[in-house]
């Protein structure tokens, strides 16, 4: 069912190289970006994955952002691709040409980074938003508080998700030197991403969903890197005179991890597959897949932690660095409340899930 | 096929004997019988794929799948290691039903650790007298011919020395006596051997080379491959009913019960994918990880949507017996199907065997 393209292949293998080139970083929780690192990605094209050709992107598919993603994951790397696919996906699909064409570019050239603040503090993802809008002869004026905002320290533009009378709107902020992950607005002027009359809810879940599909693939690498590491010291360190792989008590479990990494990848790759499906089929199958994502990480996370013992929660250890990441990516732009919510509104709209079509 | 034949697994009855037999001629007839043998003998020579969609429309038709020790377990070994005679003798009798075949492999001390077996069979003359005992033998009661694991070669090392012979339960020292379980049934029989004399004919294979024909036949029983389709049916119209049921405000379901259909209806998708994902890769007769992955987590899949159902019944799951007033057969059944079903982790292969076998064989965890 599932096979990459030769194209897809030498996609892999250049992500890996490239990331086999720049050292580790031995840290773990938000980070600034490595710009050297971002920037030798935008070169191989990464960056701009479901942009338009117009603006250096290359139109491609689910398959290619999976790819990219799964070697994020695989090496542990913390960079702002999800936020940036987020971002990407918002501004193809509801920004006017010229905001398009002011953001787009450098986006895609790595010279800027775009996020979108959509969390605020104390409220879930799905809430409405505070943040509050007043439309003045000078344009867009935002009052609120946006936090966290993710990569804010490197963001040249926001993308500020605001309550506008029910409906999804968006509104650009050029930010620049912002300290933390704070956007605390009074009064700051800003421009509409969009047209005031754009239907914006299809676009907006559309990016959420892609940026989603980036979540769980890069999980995916980070799951097998770390499942990878814990066989091999399973096999290697040794306790009462025989080697852990020895004890059925963590043989047993580590099978139990196999299965829950096994079936993230099925649903990861059909997520995959899924992702230009009809609205209603890509966001079904992209937030069924980010709850079975979601059970393999958090059973990963726990095991690969316990069947490590203390050296799996240093931060100088790979496989610590790769549960502390695999916790972040599961609470990122959201983690699976949105998408639970969603598949519980229509919970009997379906007899049954069709995986053959 | 008719709607008497589909009455009892869609409302969670034990089929009988009958209406099994029935089922199985209707579907051996249409050629849907015994897809997975090979084409000489009635088959279709398909693939795992094509055999999950025939499976999963068998199921949400609510079709008695055919006999699985006649259709997934002996048949193929005979098409495969028997001789012409055997072959031509019991093949076609087995595809329609008209032998009713049991197993004989697990006995009292040789359970997961099935080569630890101890039935004996010694040659006298032109027969093997067999003396032992066989236990959670399925519906052996009402079977007709045993395929049984025997030891033929007490000398040789444990897996070596084992045979499989074709066993008339009709056979003077054959004794069947079913075992009461706790969900009031009786599906499974232990079986005594007292001298009883088989004709030599009736080895399948080669003497001492049972133990390949065993692994050939666990290797191809796929029981997970049929648990995905099957759970899926079930939670399909634990579904249905469950809208049926009216709670606090008369109309809603409660949501901690709509947040377990969500999770089951994503992790039984993950394993569909998983069958879709490898059903190029996999050979008859060769243990993959993807039988073990199915096998692991679609019998619990399987036991959390049987436990759903249970939950779903609430109080009408006290009554097991059927034919109560305003109570549905489905959940005055409720709770005696949940508890047959937590053989599922254990029988073919029990969870433990399935993760030793991907840690020893995937993972490369020895001791």
């Amino acid at each position: 069912m599932f096979t990459l393209s030769s194209e897809q292949i030498a996609l892999r293998d250049s992500v890996r190289s490239l990331l086999s080139r720049h050292e580790a970083v031995e840290r773990t929780g938000p980070q600034p970006v490595p710009r050297d690192l971002w920037e030798d990605m935008a070169e191989l094209g990464a960056l701009g994955l479901l942009c338009a050709e117009d603006v250096g992107g290359y139109d491609a598919t689910g398959v290619e952002l999976m790819v990219v993603a799964a070697e994020l994951g695989r090496a542990g790397r913390v960079l702002p691709f999800v936020e940036t696919v987020h971002a990407a996906v918002l501004l193809e699909r509801i920004a006017t040409e010229d905001e398009r064409m002011r953001l787009l570019p450098g986006l895609v050239d790595g010279s800027s980074i775009v996020v979108v603040a959509h969390a605020e503090p104390m409220r879930t993802w799905s809430s409405p938003r505070t943040m509050s809008v007043s439309v003045g002869d000078a344009g867009w004026r935002l009052n609120g508080v946006k936090a966290p905002v993710p990569y804010l320290e490197d963001a040249s533009h926001c993308l500020v998700t605001v309550g506008d009378g029910g409906r999804e709107s968006v509104a650009v902020l050029d930010v620049s030197a912002s300290a933390g992950s704070a956007l605390v607005l009074a009064d700051a002027p800003a421009r509409q991403l969009h047209t005031p009359a754009a239907a914006t809810d299809a676009g907006v879940d559309e990016a959420h969903d892609l940026a989603t599909l980036v979540v769980i693939s890069e999980a995916l690498g980070a799951m097998d890197a770390a499942l990878a590491q814990t066989t091999s010291y399973l096999s290697t360190r040794k306790q009462f005179g025989k080697p852990l792989a020895a004890f059925q008590t963590l043989s047993q479990r580590a099978a139990d991890v196999y299965v829950s990494v096994e079936l993230a990848r099925s649903v990861v790759q059909y997520a995959a597959v899924a992702a230009f499906d009809d609205k209603r089929r890509r966001a079904e199958t992209i937030g069924r897949a980010r709850l079975v994502v979601s059970r393999a990480v958090r059973h990963v996370v726990a095991e690969v932690a316990q069947m490590h013992g203390g050296i799996g929660l240093t931060a100088e250890y790979g496989a610590g660095r790769l549960i502390a990441r695999l916790t972040q990516l599961e609470h990122a732009i959201g983690g699976i409340e949105p998408h639970r919510r969603r598949l519980v509104s229509s919970w009997d709209a379906h007899p049954e899930v069709q995986v053959l079509t | 096929m008719p709607d008497e034949l589909r009455a009892p697994l869609r409302d969670g009855l034990e089929a009988t004997p009958e209406q099994i037999r029935a089922t199985q001629r209707i579907l051996n007839a249409a050629g849907l019988a015994v897809p997975g043998w090979p084409a000489e003998w009635g088959g279709r020579d398909w693939t795992d794929l094509e055999k999950f969609i025939w499976l999963s429309e068998l199921q949400s038709a609510f079709v008695i799948p055919p006999l699985a020790a006649n259709v997934g377990m002996i048949g193929p070994v005979l098409a495969e290691f028997a001789s012409p005679a055997l072959k031509k003798r019991f093949l076609p009798a087995t595809a329609n039903l008209d032998v009713w075949w049991c197993q004989g492999f697990s006995e009292p001390d040789a359970g997961s650790d099935l080569a630890a077996l101890r039935t004996s069979a010694v040659r006298d003359g032109d027969a093997w007298v067999v003396n032992g005992q066989k236990i959670w033998t399925t519906m052996g009661q009402h079977a007709d011919w045993m395929f049984a694991l025997v030891r033929t070669d007490p000398e040789a090392k444990k897996q070596q020395g084992i045979s499989m012979l074709l066993i008339d339960l009709q056979t003077p020292g054959v004794t069947v006596r079913p075992i009461a379980l706790i969900d009031g049934g009786h599906e499974v029989c232990e079986t005594f051997f007292d001298n009883v004399r088989v004709p030599a004919d009736q080895l399948v294979g080669e003497v001492n080379k049972g133990w390949d024909y065993a692994k050939f036949l666990l290797g191809n029983e796929r029981v997970g491959l049929a648990a995905v389709a099957s759970t899926k049916a079930r939670l399909a119209q634990t579904k249905r009913r469950a809208a049926q049921i009216a709670d606090l405000s008369g109309e809603h379901v409660d949501s901690a019960l709509i947040d377990r259909f969500v999770a089951l209806e994503a992790e039984l998708m993950a394993l569909e994918v998983t069958v879709l994902r490898e059903s190029g890769d996999s050979e008859a007769g060769r243990a993959n990880p993807v039988s073990s992955i199915l096998k692991l987590r679609g019998s619990e899949l399987e036991q959390q949507v049987m436990e759903l159902t249970l939950d779903v019944a609430g109080p009408m799951s006290a009554v097991w017996d059927i034919g109560v007033d305003g109570m549905p057969i489905w959940a005055a059944r409720s709770m005696p199907n949940y508890l047959n079903d937590l053989k599922a982790t254990i029988y073919a292969g029990s969870s433990e065997v399935q993760r030793l076998i991907i840690s020893s064989t995937i993972l490369g965890l020895r001791a």
